[in-house]
């Protein structure tokens, strides 16, 4: 094949040109410590990038409600445990001295503590975490319950309402089982999904969010009888031990109630710890997660920095001993040694 | 036939005119080395017979010697297969080349891989959601939630933006730089077809012409695929003497298809120009760009030689023009029929009807339900006193009110785009926030807490959808993509840097394939240094040869002349 000086000088010119793009390209890569510059450079790995990016973003989403209702059960379990400490030392105390060596004087200091237990316990019921309250079911800013007398009756009788409602009006009964299956889901990466329910309503798959609504009534109990109910069954304990001579009878049947609201509240307050141990589980496992995803972005994303520098050394290279070749390859034909 | 005293002068002074001749084309080839175009020049040569070669009654043992040498024509090496070869790669890569600038700054607008963008805005909007989900109720954190997604919309109106300045410039390229460039070749090539006639007429062989209107076949080449053929002078003395026209059609898919004269841009002199139209007009965003042909027009006349009935616009097979037009027209799947070619249409389009399902599927979301309808009513069937009446759950479903939308139209239109959405002024201004639960209707209780409709919301944000040229899930539009409005956005961007990455491969591919055959023709027809230096040597020793030739003969007729007849005196 015939050579010319113009085909050596344009080849020579493409393949310095590609050179140097290369040296650019090796540059570029040590300045920003990417593998890739843009995703049409490499459209499959940017792909992965974004859906990393995505997932790392999600994840630490998830991460930041876990953390958050972890704060807020931190507070439920502080409060839970007054009120269970509370039945745990009301149902000791009923169960030495309902026996009947009590003296009435006894009673009557009993039968204060017991009210002055109620009025803690409402106090804690009523708690509030970063400004909603803990045990409202979904209405976190409205008080939920109130402790009132009503003395209407006689005997005046205790009356206690959840967001409004009298807890023993029978025509509630059916609005406070609703308050009481109240769910506040929070997404926490376990597959959220939301149905459309027959009222056209979204409703929240229970195994795909995380419930963290703990409605008061859902633990102290509720129903047409104040016994029913753990607050008022202490009103009602007191108000038998002041009554003389004691109802042997009566207080048993309470003290046995009281048994049952303490174990609900033992149950509620297992069940919050479970939750609790749960959902520390969940953040291990959402950080673990976090570390792997960061990983795997730094692996796809980023550039050794050894190979993104040996990279731009070998590239340097190349174009001096390209630019040295240069040199010697355009310079001379045979009109140089013509004389 | 007897030779005359004086004859050798005349052969020496042939190869002196020769050797002259030969240097000054070595020097034109050596000073053109590095002209653009330039095919390498050579004198053709022939010895001169004997001027007694017919002598009718030379005596058999004459010897007749030849005249010297004759420099026939200087002619040009150069292959017109090579040519063709080349012209027909050039249009390819001049339909890649016009593609990728559109695709590439497509490419580029989609592209968050250093820099986030609307993908980032996105991924945040969701995360206000989440952050309010736990927080439900706080006004501070929906207008956190609010003026994430109004950077997320501002994104959207920026990437609509985008997409028509890379229509913009490139309707700009085609009107304002393609098409006056293919006019002016056409225009110049004409005179060039005018002038390398009269030359040819006048039997200068017009090398340099010649290369120039090669050069100017070579360009036209890279906007469309053309033939270019030589056909003999309409008159027949010129077409005696070899002398040729030439023509220049260009080859199109347009049905019905059009004949040889309608493609035809350049004939002689004659030529035809292109122009850019576009329907219903420049301003419509929904506007066809189309190239027309005047047809060939006669140069003298002005009027048009030929006629192209419809004039529907030209259907390039191939080149810079057809890449443009297809960049300019194509919609891809949203075309009718749909097709594969993603132009910038189909990008716009795509982001049009993202930001479309998205705002619906967001402000369907956001509706809420009846304040007034109860999910508990007083016990129909209770038969006492209607004051005691246990409350039962609600059989009738309440009616869900979609005022509460959460985007609309910046500019009255009914229709949201990318070009047009924003945050919706009731959503913005206070007077309604997102809908966190639809069961905001119990007087005296509030639902604040209920997440269950913000993780609706969210959950519509990772909800897998058909996406369809027509809308979610509409069997009347072409399958777009299944998944998430996020995926679905970062497809659309992928989709864009896929191509540029696979058409600039076959761009890389192309060009090497074009160098290969320009490799070729330069080895044909490119200067070479050292055959000019050599040819310098060679002509210089043969201009001192003849010289010589012409000192012996001096010096022999001196012999002859005045030394002869002399002998004794």
């Amino acid at each position: 094949m015939r050579i010319t000086q113009s085909m050596v000088m344009n080849s020579y010119t493409s393949r310095l040109g590609k050179v140097f793009e290369s040296m650019d390209h090796a540059t570029q890569q040590v300045i920003t410590k990417r593998n890739f510059l843009s995703a049409v450079e490499d459209p499959a790995a940017a792909a992965r990038a974004y859906q990393l990016r995505k997932n790392f973003q999600q994840n630490n989403d998830y991460l930041n409600n876990v953390q958050d209702v972890l704060d807020t059960m931190d507070s439920i379990d502080a409060s839970m445990m007054v009120i269970s400490k509370m039945a745990e030392s009301a149902h000791v105390t009923l169960t030495a001295g309902r026996n009947g060596v009590w003296s009435l004087e006894d009673r009557m200091i009993f039968a204060n503590e017991l009210r002055a237990m109620q009025r803690t316990a409402i106090e804690a019921l009523n708690a509030k975490f970063d400004d909603k309250f803990l045990f409202g079911g979904s209405s976190t800013k409205t008080l939920p319950f109130e402790l009132a007398e009503d003395t209407s009756t006689t005997p005046p009788k205790q009356v206690l309402t959840f967001r409004g409602l009298d807890i023993t009006d029978p025509a509630n009964q059916e609005k406070l089982k609703a308050f009481a299956d109240e769910k506040i889901y929070i997404d926490m990466g376990f597959g959220l999904t939301v149905e459309i329910d027959s009222n056209g309503l979204p409703a929240v798959k229970d195994s795909s969010a995380f419930n963290t609504s703990i409605p008061g009534i859902n633990f102290l109990g509720y129903g047409k009888n104040p016994e029913d109910n753990l607050i008022l069954t202490l009103g009602l304990i007191a108000d038998e031990l002041e009554k003389e001579p004691l109802d042997y009878d009566a207080t048993t049947h309470l003290w046995e109630k009281l048994t049952d609201h303490r174990q609900s509240m033992l149950k509620a307050v297992t069940r919050v710890g479970a939750d609790y141990n749960f959902l520390q589980k969940q953040k291990s496992v959402l950080e673990r997660n976090s570390d792997s995803l960061n990983s795997k972005i730094l692996n796809v994303e980023f550039i050794d920095m050894e190979v993104a520098i040996n990279n731009l050394k070998m590239a340097d290279y190349v174009y001096r001993a390209s630019l040295e070749i240069g040199t010697k390859i355009l310079t001379p034909s045979f009109i140089d040694f013509m004389r | 036939m007897l030779r005359s005293t004086f004859y050798g002068f005349n052969i020496a002074f042939s190869g002196l005119m020769m050797a002259q001749k030969a240097l000054d084309l070595t020097g034109n080839n050596i000073s053109n080395v590095d002209t653009p175009g330039y095919t390498r020049q050579r004198l053709d040569l022939n010895s001169i017979p004997s001027a007694n070669y017919l002598d009718r009654y030379a005596p058999y043992n004459n010897v007749a010697i030849g005249r010297g040498v004759n420099v026939t024509r200087v002619a040009q090496l150069r292959d017109p297969f090579l040519d063709a070869r080349f012209r027909r790669e050039a249009a390819n890569i001049g339909e890649l080349d016009s593609q990728l600038s559109a695709l590439s700054d497509i490419a580029r607008i989609f592209d968050e891989v250093q820099y986030e963008a609307l993908n980032k805005a996105m991924e945040d909007f969701r995360t206000q959601l989440q952050v309010y989900s736990t927080q439900t109720g706080e006004v501070t954190i929906d207008t956190t939630v609010w003026s994430t997604a109004e950077s997320m919309v501002k994104m959207f109106n920026q990437y609509s933006r985008q997409l028509t300045e890379v229509r913009d410039y490139q309707e700009f390229l085609l009107k304002d730089s393609a098409v006056p460039e293919v006019n002016k070749i056409l225009e110049n090539l004409a005179l060039l077809n005018k002038n390398i006639r009269e030359c040819d007429v006048f039997g200068n062989p017009a090398l340099e012409m010649r290369d120039e209107r090669n050069l100017l076949l070579d360009k036209l080449s890279t906007y469309m695929k053309i033939d270019v053929t030589y056909y003999p002078d309409p008159d027949p003395e010129l077409a005696k003497r070899g002398i040729e026209i030439c023509k220049v059609a260009f080859i199109c898919d347009n049905a019905p298809p059009l004949d040889l004269d309608q493609r035809t841009l350049l004939d002689g002199k004659d030529f035809a120009s292109l122009r850019v139209e576009q329907i219903p007009d420049d301003e419509d965003p929904d506007r066809v760009t189309y190239i027309t042909s005047s047809g060939l027009i006669d140069s003298r006349t002005g009027l048009p030689i030929h006629t192209i009935p419809g004039n529907p616009g030209l259907q390039f097979t191939t080149g810079a023009l057809k890449g443009a037009l297809d960049m300019l027209n194509s919609k891809g799947a949203f075309d009718d029929p749909p097709n594969t070619l993603n132009g910038i249409g189909y990008y716009q389009s795509v982001l049009d009807q993202i930001v479309r399902d998205f705002a619906e599927t967001m402000n369907s979301a956001n509706a809420y339900a009846d304040p007034a309808w109860q999910p508990f009513i007083p016990d129909p069937f209770w038969m006492r006193d209607p004051a005691e009446a246990p409350k039962v759950a609600n059989p009738t479903p309440p009616v869900l009110f979609d005022d509460h939308p959460l985007f609309e139209t910046n500019d009255g239109s009914t229709v949201i785009t990318a070009a047009n959405i924003q945050i919706a002024e009731g959503w913005k201004n206070g007077s309604y926030n997102l809908t966190t639960s639809k069961n905001m209707f119990l007087p005296g209780d509030d639902y604040i807490g209920d997440t269950s409709n913000l993780l609706y919301i969210i959950s519509q944000l990772d909800s897998p959808f058909n996406f369809t040229t027509d809308g979610i899930d509409n069997p009347a539009g072409y399958p777009l993509f299944k998944g998430t409005f996020e995926q679905m956005f970062k497809n659309t961007g992928l989709i864009a840097a896929q191509e540029v990455s696979a058409k600039t491969k076959a761009l890389g591919a192309g060009t090497n394939v074009i160098m290969g055959i320009e490799e070729m023709r330069n080895s044909l027809s490119s200067v070479s240094m050292d055959e000019e230096g050599v040819n310098l040597l060679r002509f210089q020793k043969s201009y001192a040869a003849n010289a010589r030739v012409m000192t012996t003969l001096d010096e022999a007729l001196e012999v002859l002349i005045n030394r002869m007849g002399i002998v004794g005196r």
